[in-house]
């Protein structure tokens, strides 16, 4: 049985600015045809972690993979198989959005004309203004024109919503991110990083979460939804004291009790049951709720 | 701390290092002077080195100070967030102002004292100067906001200033030759016409900071992007990228990004052109030709240097005013490719705007004017090719650390100080080192009763330097052509610790030349090995010949240094003596000394030494040298 290469392999990635740590032995590993979420506090890593993948910064050691590629050392044919959305978008001022586009188009082997023309006409933009016209969503609109027509097997997007408005955001993430994948079902990889985890929610298929450069947690979505739940008590009077140790976090707020757990929840729905309460609910949690509950429960450690 | 110090301390700290820099240009010639011109002479810069930087300071650096107090602003994209501070707009203009008139005058001043002892010029010719900063500084703040950046600023307002200095010239030309006016009130009214324009420059300057707009994530429409838009659409259409011609489009990129340069040295063809248009109609007066000939070879050397530091440089600072070296670096295109072009565009415009456009510039003011004057003028030493390309080599390995022409150069001074500075040290440790290390070989020799003939020059292995100077410089700057491309995929570094980093390496290289130099002119020294042997021949001859003896028996004759001693300890000694009568060549040499004296040493390691020396009958010291065996 011949095993499938991951699009994505870190194993122990470390790197420091001067003598401040941003990875620390880190490993991550994605497989082809996933949307994999890289979730964290600002200043987390991740950015970090997406140049050293891009050989933009050379790790101070670890390995890193893109297609079973070295970055440093096979960097053309790792690139020619990726496009990046970084954070902070910028292009030639002088050039207009159709220079800039064919001035991309020139650097790869395959550009879909088709796909450009209805994401220039879905993201209104007029082809003969300048690049120094254009607002900063609408440079991410280009951005993410620019990274989509090659249909590169890999996409890295680096905050790729920031900027855009809500309906673009959306029709970018369930449009065009999802057409993207569809294209070749199964073999395009999205590597995203983004602080509005809600909206990618229902594209995420496993996350990372990173903390001051170290993995905290790393889930398929699927099972962190059904790990992570969150338990609303109403007791009649004030919450009794039971034993919650398994507990994430503990929120009491007057006759209300809000527990979230990871695993372990219907021994700790059973404990609060026993204490008679006038109501009980279970439910999952969102991605964004599991990264809030994992970061400052470690927070709190 | 009140928040108006705190502001303008903010706006001193800003223009601190450039302002720096641009004093020690000024102070350059009294630098010079305070030495004796000997630190020029060590590094055989041309001689008139001194007076380039010197007016590279004021007509080049003084500008630029000028343009830093918005400059930076705009660099650092913080002049939104300043104005939208709970300060008046003009507070802010007067802050700014201060800082920037404080640096300009202290840098005027420092020329001024320079300029006295070293380049004495005219009264109207140092009015003329003074003029010229009164309204480039004034001027200074507009053009920045009309520029966007430092840069553009300053090619603006230097654009300005040209175009202004050629009317000025043309005019008083004319006048001087029809006399329509006499010619102190036509300059006092140029004077007058000069200051209203500073005033006015200064008063618009204010007027664009208080009216100023943000354009909120807009980056806004660049002055320099006029530029595509004024040429013919046929040749315009040639600098428009296109889907399948990569390399091409990068091509193309790098001429775009060079745009500052170009109109730089548009503005210098139209200047320089003035200036020799207008020594046709100045009348035939020694004074006034002179005059235009200063201007001519002041205005090329200015440029000259300014045009190759923004031939380096520029590319850089604009993708970094811009922020796309990031996502560029991310293209499927070999980093080694993009900086292949980088360089060889960069060398390229160098060798154009330097050498072909001012060369072809005077073949044809020499066809169409007198071409006398002209050759006047051509006679100055301009640089030539391969120091243009030297320079620009150093100046582009400057800007790819800095990645800014203002950083750039004053990387070029700082780094040219540093390498000269450990030139120096290097020299003087390796001066202070030789002797320590002869002394310790030689301490290792009477230790271990080694012979001391077995080498002379302890660090004879040395490579002389001299011999291969040529092959060690073209070897010097191709490693720092190839080290380019390594820095070239840094991402822009703020400290100073790390900008000056990359320089260790070219630190280390001079030291290592520096001190192999050094070595191999030092003559002195390592003689001083052969003193064990005369030592004991002086101690032996006042001894009976042809009997053994020990160190203690020739230390009761002569006073024997410790090294001797340490060296003879144990041994067993005993002198032969025979006649030498010298004949011939011998007696002229010889004189009338004639006893030969054989040494044997045989010391407790089984090492024998044999020595055959020449001595007077009376002791005294002997006529030559001995020589001596070992085994």
């Amino acid at each position: 049985m011949s095993r499938v290469t991951p699009a994505i392999q870190v194993e122990n990635l470390k790197y420091a600015y001067g003598r401040a740590d941003a990875v620390h032995d880190l490993n991550l590993t994605v497989q082809p045809g996933r949307c994999y979420g890289l979730f964290g506090r600002n200043g987390a890593g991740k950015t970090t972690t997406m140049k050293c993948l891009l050989n933009l910064l050379r790790p101070r050691s670890g390995m890193v993979r893109v297609f079973g590629l070295d970055p440093s050392k096979q960097e053309v044919a790792v690139k020619q198989r990726l496009a990046y959305v970084p954070d902070q978008v910028a292009f030639y001022p002088w050039m207009s959005i159709r220079e800039t586009l064919d001035y991309l188009a020139s650097f790869r082997t395959n550009w879909n004309r088709r796909i450009e023309a209805d994401l220039i006409e879905r993201f209104r933009l007029d082809p003969s203004v300048r690049a120094d016209s254009l607002s900063k969503g609408q440079r991410t609109q280009l951005a993410l024109i620019a990274a989509i027509c090659p249909e590169t097997d890999l996409l890295i997007l680096d905050e790729p919503t920031s900027g855009l408005d809500p309906i673009v955001r959306r029709e970018f993430i369930e449009t065009v991110i999802g057409a993207y994948q569809d294209g070749n079902p199964g073999n395009r990889t999205i590597l995203v990083s983004t602080h509005l985890i809600s909206e990618f929610e229902g594209l995420i298929d496993e996350f990372t979460i990173v903390d001051h450069g170290r993995n905290v947690l790393t889930l398929d979505a699927d099972l962190a939804r059904e790990s992570y739940k969150k338990i609303r008590v109403r007791f009649a009077d004030t919450p009794p004291e039971v034993d919650l140790r398994e507990a994430l976090q503990v929120r009491r707020e007057g006759r209300e009790l809000e527990v979230i757990a990871n695993g372990g929840s219907a021994e700790l729905q059973h404990r609060l049951q026993e204490t008679r309460p006038e109501s009980l609910t279970v439910e999952s949690l969102t991605l964004e709720e599991i990264f809030v509950a994992t970061v400052k429960s470690r927070e709190a450690q | 701390m009140t928040a108006v110090s705190a502001r303008t301390l903010k706006e001193a700290r800003a223009v601190l290092y450039p302002w720096a820099g641009v004093i020690l240009l000024c102070a350059f010639p009294l630098l010079g002077r305070i030495h004796g011109y000997q630190a020029v002479a060590i590094i055989s810069v041309p001689d008139d080195l001194t007076a380039i930087l010197f007016r590279l300071g004021v007509f080049g650096g003084i500008p630029l100070l000028a343009c830093l107090a918005y400059g930076n602003e705009l660099r650092y994209r913080t002049l939104d967030l300043l104005l939208s501070q709970p300060v008046n707009r003009l507070k802010i203009w007067r802050e700014k102002g201060i800082v920037t008139v404080v640096a300009v005058l202290t840098s005027l001043l420092i020329a001024t004292l320079a300029s006295r002892s070293h380049f004495p010029l005219s009264l109207q010719m140092n009015a003329d100067v003074l003029l010229f900063l009164i309204v480039v500084s004034c001027s200074a703040s507009f053009w920045t906001l009309v520029g966007k950046s430092t840069l553009g600023g300053f090619v603006l307002n230097i654009g300005a200033m040209v175009l202004l200095i050629s009317m000025k010239t043309t005019l008083l030309a004319v006048n001087s030759k029809s006399g329509y006016i006499r010619p102190s009130i036509a300059i006092a009214a140029m004077w007058v016409v000069a200051l209203v324009y500073s005033g006015f420059m200064l008063w618009l300057g204010r007027w664009m900071l208080v009216r100023r707009q943000s354009n909120g994530d807009v980056m806004g429409p660049d002055v320099m992007g006029a530029i595509p838009g004024l040429l013919p659409v046929r040749i315009a259409s040639l600098f428009r990228c296109r889907p399948n011609q990569r390399i091409l489009n990068l091509i193309r990129k790098e001429v775009q990004l060079l745009r500052p340069l170009w109109l730089f040295m548009t503005l210098y063809v139209i200047g320089w052109s003035a200036l020799a248009v207008s020594s046709l109609i100045v009348p035939d007066v020694e004074d006034k030709q002179r005059a235009i000939y200063v201007g001519l070879v002041g205005v090329r050397a200015t440029y000259t240097i300014i045009a190759l530091m923004m031939a380096a440089s520029v590319a850089y600072s604009e993708e970094r005013v811009y922020g796309v070296q990031l996502w560029h670096l991310v293209l499927p295109i070999s980093i080694r490719t993009q900086w292949l072009i980088r360089v060889v565009s960069a060398m390229t415009a160098a060798v154009l705007c330097t050498i072909a456009v001012p060369t072809m510039l005077m073949a044809l003011a020499r066809v169409v004017l007198h071409p006398e004057f002209m050759n006047r003028v051509e006679s100055l030493r301009m640089l030539d090719a391969i120091s243009v390309l030297i320079f620009s080599l150093c100046a582009f390995w400057c800007a790819t650390v800095a990645r800014d022409m203002i950083r750039t150069s004053g990387l070029m001074f700082v780094a040219g100080g540093m390498l000269f500075v450990t030139f120096q040290v290097s020299v003087w440790l390796t001066e202070q080192l030789i002797p320590g290390i002869a002394q310790i070989r030689w301490l290792v020799i009477s230790r271990f009763q080694l012979n001391p003939g077995t080498s002379g020059n302890p660090l004879g292995w040395f490579p002389d330097p001299s011999r291969y100077l040529g092959w060690l410089l073209i070897a010097f700057f191709a490693v720092m052509i190839l080290h380019t491309y390594t820095l070239f995929r840094r991402l822009p570094q703020e400290s100073v610790l790390k900008l000056l980093r990359p320089l260790v390496p070219y630190l280390a290289l001079i030291a290592l030349l520096a001190s192999s130099f050094t070595v191999q002119g030092w003559k002195k020294g390592w003689g001083e090995t052969w003193e064990l042997f005369n030592d004991t021949e002086t101690a032996i001859v006042e001894l009976p010949p042809d009997r053994p003896y020990k160190v203690e028996d020739l230390a009761g004759v002569a006073s024997l240094p410790d090294r001797t001693r340490q060296w003879l300890r144990d041994a067993s000694m005993i002198l032969a003596v025979s006649d030498f009568r010298p004949t011939g060549m011998q007696k002229t040499l010889f004189g009338e000394w004639r006893n030969e004296g054989t040494l044997t040493i045989r010391f407790q390691s089984g090492m024998a030494c044999k020595a055959t020396f020449l001595f007077s009958p009376d002791k005294s010291p002997k006529v030559m040298g001995s020589s001596w065996t070992c085994n």
